[in-house]
């Protein structure tokens, strides 16, 4: 299983059917697995304001947790005036972003960029996962920190490498969701 | 000038370079801009821009050397191959 799709069946477990998103080349292993996969609808945006702007509406309006994905830094950049509106709704939001193969970084590629330093003041928690086994933890705190009150965004770097890292050891255990009116 | 194409043909070739076949079966979900074809002429004059949709190759020198002279923002929609 590819790292993407560990983070997929996370996001399965507590039911999420809608991902909100404009593609990039950093995303496209996202776009790629849910070509084929029926339980999850992308509702796709050409800008990340209104891309934002849906994710949050649906979470706010279903009472379920938003999930959205945004191109590297210059999507969430875009983003990031939406995004202060959800921190200060206390939105559960779930923003995911790419970001470009570590073994470039060094080189500094187009696009690449601090976006966890970026997206920290306005998220409850912003990481990067830096190794593929980690993805099914670290989706499963950042559903369990979007959800629990004082609910709000959170956000998550996703390196290509570690998007399309294969492993046979993902803990797939489903979040545990304490807030009584989820379920 | 907006070189169209209605598609995100780079995210298609990074796609294929990656070798992601999903993609590819599916005929690259979100990345055919056609379901409407944008009106960018439409968006423009709404904001108070000149704009043309140039379809024939023979017709773009002109709008080129009329936009050039012109004091004010101009949008030409020029159509490539798809």
């Amino acid at each position: 299983m590819l790292g993407i799709e560990a983070l997929l069946e996370i996001l399965a477990a507590v039911r999420v059917r809608y991902i909100f998103g404009n593609p990039g080349s950093t995303e496209l292993p996202l776009n790629d697995a849910l070509a084929e996969d029926a339980r999850f609808q992308y509702i796709f945006g050409l800008h990340e304001v209104p891309v934002t702007a849906m994710a949050d509406g649906y979470a706010m309006a279903s009472g379920e947790l938003g999930v959205m994905c945004v191109h590297i830094s210059g999507g969430l950049g875009n983003a990031m005036g939406m995004l202060y509106n959800a921190f200060a709704a206390g939105t559960p939001l779930l923003v995911l972003a790419g970001q470009q193969d570590r073994r470039l970084q060094v080189g500094e590629p187009v696009l690449a960029g601090d976006t966890v330093g970026v997206a920290r003041p306005w998220t409850k928690w912003s990481v990067e996962v830096q190794h593929v086994e980690d993805v099914p933890a670290i989706v499963r705190r950042a559903v369990q920190s979007a959800l629990t009150p004082p609910t709000g965004p959170v956000f998550l770097s996703l390196p290509v490498d570690v998007q399309l890292a294969r492993s046979a050891e993902f803990d797939l255990t489903p979040p545990y969701i304490t807030s009584p009116w989820y379920f | 000038m907006i070189a169209n194409n209605a598609q995100y043909k780079i995210l298609k070739h990074s796609g294929d370079v990656m070798s992601l076949g999903r993609l590819v079966r599916a005929d690259y979900p979100a990345m055919n801009l056609i379901e409407p074809d944008i009106d960018f002429v439409g968006l423009a004059r709404s904001l108070g821009v000149e704009a043309h949709r140039v379809t024939e190759p023979d017709a773009l020198s002109a709008h080129i050397r009329a936009a050039v002279d012109r004091l004010a923002p101009i949008l030409l929609d020029v159509l490539i191959e798809r």
